[in-house]
């Protein structure tokens, strides 16, 4: 009989609920009934009708009496409730500061919560998100290994073929590879696209869905392409779109398109971000064969792998795969996890090193520090309070109170404000959302899912929890006796944890305030440096749709027009690492020195539309033929690495061909501040170049850039003038500092702000109970430069203690931010001096202003207070 | 002063009560419920029934005959009262009288 026995778990549960006067009668029916039911038909489906019975037995009847009973439970809490809204309304001070910070505090929690949660969410949509890597090249170079994302054309099929653990493997060409915009047309109705080029297993392998047409379209004709839903929408108005004709204009490309399907639009969390999918055969017709160069980096790579799959040993088996077919290949391979690839994408050594990761690791930390700072303004509020309420807590326990009950009493009130609070940051994030995207450049949105409200009740609880814990804990601790009197024992202690929390607020606040302030600088720093070149108001457009034929006719229109003061053609805009060669050999070169240069085919007057100074020798000249053919020019850093003695006229190997230098510039910027100048060598030429650049006199701005436009319009078939500024661009490439510089000044408002409203709080609850006190002072002759110190050197000496700690923290952690840059700011003393006095100067008068208010009040009237 | 109206189940339980004389206990009436209905019903609210019913004073109980299927609990036994007969009366008759007073049936 013992065998067969009801699941245990059911029958545990229904001991927990059940009263036990019914305990014997129940116990015995679903026992008889269980075992009627598995003689007769089957055991599970006597341990599923147990579960049912027992479920059905979650009736009020048949329910213990701690549930039964909750009548009286519910009037004790609701006593609490009572008492917490008293308190409330009592001291409403208290209670709108620590509404207001914990409302600061939990709106940027739920801020970072949002951002980090997107950030972390990038490349989780796809099915196979476990086993998708991306093989990256590292290649040892001059200035150390360098990883890039290029690779190899024939790198995905011979990685299917060679190793077992690939199972599938897909060349794509990104849309970033292109620099020039892209067009869809239909009927003269252009739309800017991102295109990607992908072979047969790229659906395969990620999750993007087709919702229309052929998900087979490309593989079956290289003349099909798939469209996003919104790209079909845009331009067709509708999303049924199979079967139209639609004109690709790019780089390479410029001809008719059958829409084979369309695919639903890749979510703002995908990395790979794209609008229109062509197959790779077509990219791979205007390369040639030597596409499929082993020494020739275009298309990324993407593998899935086995399951059972050890990275490292993968790893180390692809390694040298390069240099198997390309012998001089330096490169060496490696794949890394696609989720990981976005969060860890900044390599050293080869090897993934931060990345993203350090943002929000960085702001995960902010959101909560902010959280911590405004819980201690309830802390230290309603401890201090605490002396006022005394007689309550007294009364209560002469009643009969229980700890746990004091304890629920203080619980109750950090949770009702915590909760309002929570409720009021909602509705706020809710409203300033967009606001808050403009900011931060971003397209966060609200997603009520399930971890969404769990993270949301979790930041509640967790500021009850902080906010109430010490208060609950030390106030009902207090001995009875010793509570009725008024008096606190052991206050000195107390005293102690109040000190070090306004501490720990203030250096919080001081760090914040100081790392705001490094970031500015730095990001000042980069916006004044000296490039080596200027680039204010020059402005460049693209040259798409001008013939090669018509480009120097339209640099000489643009010249004439009055508000132009020069003009140049040219394959870079100085701001991105846009082209570079090894192939350069000069006398003196020791055989295995292999050196990378930047290099910039400029058409005539470039140097001198740019501003980039001459060190020594002359510019290129365009009226002299053999300048364009087989003169050169190097930057100083070049010269240096070169170790040229006599730089001018010395003849070089360029590309396989002599070349005489002519001219040597002042080093001058093309890469981001994160990297050291280059050496760069710059070649004068007539070729198709991308962009043309306009300096502009600034009193024309706007009068000139519409000329301009109408002179590209001549030239180009009805392609809209694309333009932008050089400062802008520059301004691009540090758009990610930015974006934290505009949040860390955010969240440090937000800290002075809170930490602000605690000082005050405490400091006007602190002097108003001294107010009699001040009253009999005064009548014995003190004066108010006396009093002031009086009241005051308490917190002093707290402010004090906070600079100093904080100071040393703030240095150590700016220096290692800046130290990412390769042209930093220098860190020096007086800027902490500075940040000290600003902190001390608001703190102070915050301070201040409660003290004179009680001060100020008159001697008849403080003497008869309370 | 506690309802007296009987709802529809409640006057079932009390029938089945009567029909199983010595043998009225929750699992049985629950059982009976379903044979005699062809209605699945759960040995809890039968229980809750009856002990409502108990309350309104129409069944009165006793723990009796524990047994051996029943890991040798007793169980509660239930008997209809005077009121609890009383009651079934009172609605059967008000049901008649409403049968009679229905033209299509009425003879």
């Amino acid at each position: 009989m013992s065998k067969n026995k009801p699941p245990k778990i059911a029958h545990k549960l229904l001991r927990i609920f059940l009263k036990e006067d019914l305990e014997e009668e129940v116990l015995g029916d679903l026992l008889e009934n269980y075992r009627i039911i598995s003689e007769n038909e089957s055991q599970r489906k006597a341990i599923l009708n147990y579960w049912y019975q027992v479920l059905n037995y979650l009736r009020p009847f048949a329910l213990k009496k701690v549930i039964t009973n909750s009548i009286f439970e519910n009037k004790m809490f609701r006593h609490d409730i009572l008492i917490s809204f008293r308190s409330f309304k009592r001291y409403k001070g208290t209670f709108f500061i620590n509404l207001i910070g914990l409302v600061c505090g939990i709106c940027s929690a739920i801020f970072i919560y949002l951002w980090v949660h997107k950030e972390l969410n990038v490349d989780q949509f796809h099915a196979k998100k476990e086993s998708i890597y991306q093989v990256l090249q590292n290649a040892e170079t001059a200035a150390g290994i360098l990883t890039f994302e290029w690779t190899p054309a024939m790198l995905a099929p011979t990685l299917k073929e060679r190793f077992t653990d690939v199972e599938l493997a897909t060349t794509l060409i990104p849309t970033e590879y292109f620099e020039e915009t892209s067009y869809l047309i239909n009927n003269n109705d252009y739309f800017e696209i991102n295109e990607q080029f992908v072979d047969k297993d790229f659906l395969e392998l990620f999750s993007f869905k087709v919702v229309r047409g052929n998900p087979n379209a490309l593989n079956q004709s290289s003349s099909n392409i798939l469209i996003s839903e919104s790209v079909a929408f845009r331009l067709f108005g509708k999303k049924d779109v199979i079967g139209e004709v639609v004109k690709l204009q790019n780089e390479i490309l410029d001809k008719d398109y059958l829409i084979g399907g369309v695919f639903e639009d890749v979510p703002s969390t995908s990395s790979l971000n794209f609008n229109v999918l062509v197959n790779l055969k077509e990219f791979q017709k205007t390369k040639g064969d030597n596409f499929f160069n082993w020494n020739n980096n275009n298309p990324s790579t993407y593998i899935s792998l086995n399951e059972s799959t050890n990275l490292k040993e993968f790893n180390a088996s692809i390694y040298n795969l390069v240099e198997q077919f390309d012998s001089n290949s330096k490169t060496k391979l490696f794949a890394q996890r696609l989720i990981d690839r976005y969060l860890y994408g900044v390599y050293e050594d080869g090897k993934p090193k931060e990345g993203r990761i350090t943002y929000i690791k960085l702001f995960a930390l902010i959101g909560f520090v902010l959280l911590l700072i405004a819980c201690i303004n309830f802390m230290n509020l309603s401890t201090a309070k605490a002396n006022v309420r005394l007689k309550e807590l007294g009364v209560k326990k002469t009643l009969g109170a229980s700890r746990w009950s004091l304890i629920r009493q203080y619980y109750t009130e950090a949770f009702l404000i915590s909760f309002v609070a929570g409720i009021f940051s909602l509705v706020i994030v809710y409203f300033t959302l967009p606001f808050f995207n403009t900011l931060i450049g971003g397209a966060l949105s609200f997603i009520w899912d399930v971890e969404f409200i769990l993270g949301l009740i979790t930041i509640v609880l967790l500021s009850t929890i902080i906010s109430g814990s010490y208060p609950a804990l030390y106030l009902s601790k207090l001995k009875t006796l010793a509570s009725l009197n008024g008096r606190i024992s052991g206050s000195f202690s107390d005293l102690w944890v109040r000190r070090s929390l306004v501490v720990f607020q203030f250096s919080a606040s001081i760090i914040l305030i100081a790392g705001v302030f490094i970031i500015n600088k730095q990001i000042d720093y980069i916006h004044t440096k000296n490039l080596g070149y200027n680039r204010d108001n020059v402005f460049f457009f693209s040259n798409d749709g001008i013939e090669e034929s018509d480009q120097a006719l339209l640099i000489n229109e643009v010249d004439k027009i009055s508000g132009v003061e020069s003009v140049a053609a040219a394959d870079n805009n100085l701001t991105g690492n846009f082209g570079r060669t090894g192939g350069v050999h000069w006398p003196g070169q020791s055989p295995d020195e292999k050196l990378s240069f930047v290099k910039i085919e400029a058409g005539a007057n470039f140097i001198e539309t740019m501003r980039i100074e001459m060190h020594s020798g002359r510019s290129f000249n365009a009226e002299r033929r053999n300048d364009y053919t087989d003169k050169v020019i190097l930057n100083q850093t070049a010269v240096e690495k070169m170790q040229l003695d006599n730089p001018i006229g010395a003849i070089i190997k360029v590309w396989g061909k002599d070349r005489q230098i002519i001219g040597v510039v002042k080093d001058f910027h093309v890469l981001s501040l994160y990297e050291k100048i280059e050496p760069t060598l710059m070649v004068m030429s007539k070729d198709e170049l991308s962009e043309t650049f306009v300096k502009i006199r600034s009193e024309h701005l706007v009068a000139t850039i519409n000329e301009i436009e109408d002179i590209y319009k001549k030239f180009s078939e009805g392609l809209p003038f694309k333009y932008g500024f050089v400062d802008k661009a520059y301004d691009a490439i540090y758009r990610s500092e930015k974006q934290v510089a505009d949040l860390s000044k955010l969240f440090c408002g937000i800290a002075i702000i809170i930490s602000c409203l605690g000082l005050m709080g405490l400091a006007s609850f602190i002097s108003e109970r001294r107010t009699k006190e001040i009253g009999i002072r005064k009548v014995l002759g003190s004066s108010n430069t006396s009093l002031i110190k009086l009241l005051s050197s308490d917190f002093f000496f707290t402010i004090l203690i906070a600079i100093l700690l904080s100071i040393p923290i703030s240095y150590y952690l700016s220096y290692n931010w800046v130290q990412n840059f390769a042209y930093a700011v220098e860190i020096k003393w007086w800027y902490f001096a500075l940040v000290t006095l600003i902190t001390f100067m608001i703190f102070s008068i915050t301070v201040l202003s409660q003290i004179l208010r009680v001060i100020r009040i008159k001697v008849i009237d403080s003497l008869r207070y309370e | 002063m506690k309802e007296t109206q009987l709802g529809d189940f409640e006057e079932t339980l009390l029938l089945l009560v009567g029909i199983l004389e010595h043998d009225a206990y929750a699992f049985k009436i629950a059982e009976e419920f379903e044979s005699q209905t062809n209605r699945k019903v759960s040995i809890g609210s039968v229980h809750s029934t009856l002990s409502r019913l108990s309350k309104k004073r129409f069944l009165t109980s006793e723990m009796t005959g524990a047994s051996n299927e029943r890991g040798g609990r007793r169980k509660r036994v239930y008997t209809i009262t005077a009121s609890g007969n009383h009651a079934l009366e009172k609605s059967r008759e008000f049901k008649l009288s409403l049968w009679k007073q229905f033209p299509a049936f009425g003879n």
